[in-house]
């Protein structure tokens, strides 16, 4: 996963701390170097919030010689040496302690909205547009979830808003063939969304897409086996080490209930117009 | 203890390996082997397979199994299972058993 981020010169940050907070739960970031905050309030977006009651974690970023360390984390000192290695871990490091505090989610790497009350996972891994279409389906109506992580709460099968700022990769040639390395290196543009575009609560699920950017496909949903669609969602399971059964179970039992597409396209519009339609019919 | 897949035969009584997270979705199934923390899926027929392997039948159990209602000559699908428990073998995904008295 990568960032490359673009200038917002509108943003006015006077705060040396950030606070995340997800399912009630509040984590601060504090900034001993002000280098990155005006990153991490790009990134986190929606999830940010001001003067919680109480916080469960901090991490703390500095400055060292070489680059950045963020104290606080899950196994040591982590030092990282460019902002961009920094912002990855720190996202990483964010998620991760909120999967700590959410023993009945599965954390899925996903992008997600919400259409008539009804959910649309988007799994696969990175590079394949899944941004491109949760962007798509937000344009014509659909509703926010999240555009890279989708906790899904086992007990009631929802899926859950998390809504990091929403943004989509900038091809600057649409039908070249691009490496996973070239994917990584495209820059990102936020995704403008109106403050009623965001989903406030869970959502049922629907149907679960795996779309497949390709300059030479055919847009087009395509009935997919449900085993290699759990087998997706299992590899993009960032909790699975802790869960194992209960993941397998679960998702093997969610891909039952649903209809599952493979979503091969080069053009991102056509193709969320095609998902709106499986949901709407 | 891994098999050596190449040498199973038809006599042999496979068995799905303890510690294999199996998950039947629809008519096909996901194994997840939580020691290596791998996963694979199995299409249709090779699920029917896997079910059969319970260390009680040999392969040419299983293939009489799967040919009966079918009305199939269960000569046909021996290739195919012994290939299909072969690879199951190599990914130590099932092993094998050895026979009971009454088996």
């Amino acid at each position: 996963m990568s960032l490359q981020l673009q200038p917002n010169t509108s943003l006015v940050l006077t705060q040396e701390v950030a606070y995340i907070s997800y399912a009630g739960h509040h984590l601060a970031i504090t900034f001993e170097t002000p280098d990155l905050m005006e990153d991490v309030h790009r990134i986190f977006g929606k999830l940010l919030t001001t003067n919680p009651p109480s916080v469960f974690h901090t991490l703390n970023i500095r400055k060292i010689d070489s680059g950045y360390a963020i104290d606080g984390v899950s196994e040591m000192e982590s030092k990282l040496d460019s902002q961009r290695s920094t912002l990855q871990h720190l996202k990483f490091e964010v998620i991760h302690q909120f999967i700590k505090l959410t023993p009945n989610h599965l954390w899925l790497h996903a992008a997600g909205a919400s259409l008539e009350e009804k959910g649309i996972l988007l799994s696969g891994a990175w590079g394949k547009g899944k941004s491109t279409i949760v962007s798509e389906l937000c344009e014509r109506g659909a509703l926010y979830l999240s555009d890279d992580i989708v906790p899904i709460d086992m007990t009631s099968g929802s899926l859950m808003p998390f809504h990091l700022t929403p943004m989509r990769r900038e091809y600057e040639d649409a039908h070249a063939s691009l490496s996973p390395v070239e994917v990584s290196n495209l820059s990102k543009r936020i995704i403008d969304l109106s403050a009623d575009s965001y989903a406030r609560s869970g959502v049922q699920l629907a149907a679960i897409i795996l779309p497949e950017y390709t300059p030479e496909a055919t847009t087009a949903l395509v009935p997919h086996s449900p085993a290699l669609t759990t087998m997706t969602l299992l590899e993009n399971c960032l909790n699975l080490k802790t869960k194992k059964e209960q993941a397998v179970r679960f998702l093997g039992s969610l891909v039952e209930c649903v209809p599952v597409y493979r979503l091969p396209y080069n053009d991102g519009a056509a193709g969320a117009a095609l998902i709106m339609d499986l949901i709407t019919e | 203890m891994t098999v050596d897949a190449a040498n199973i035969s038809l006599t042999d009584y496979p068995i799905q390996r303890s510690g294999v997270i199996a998950q039947h979705v629809l008519d096909e199934m996901v194994l997840y082997d939580s020691e290596k923390e791998e996963g694979y899926s199995l299409n249709q027929s090779a699920r029917s397979i896997w079910d059969l392997c319970d260390g009680q039948r040999t392969i040419s159990d299983i293939c009489s199994a799967l040919a009966a209602p079918l009305s199939l000559d269960p000569g046909l699908l021996q290739d195919d299972v012994l290939i299909t428990i072969q690879q199951l073998a190599a990914m130590n995904l099932v092993t094998l058993n050895e026979p009971t008295a009454s088996a």
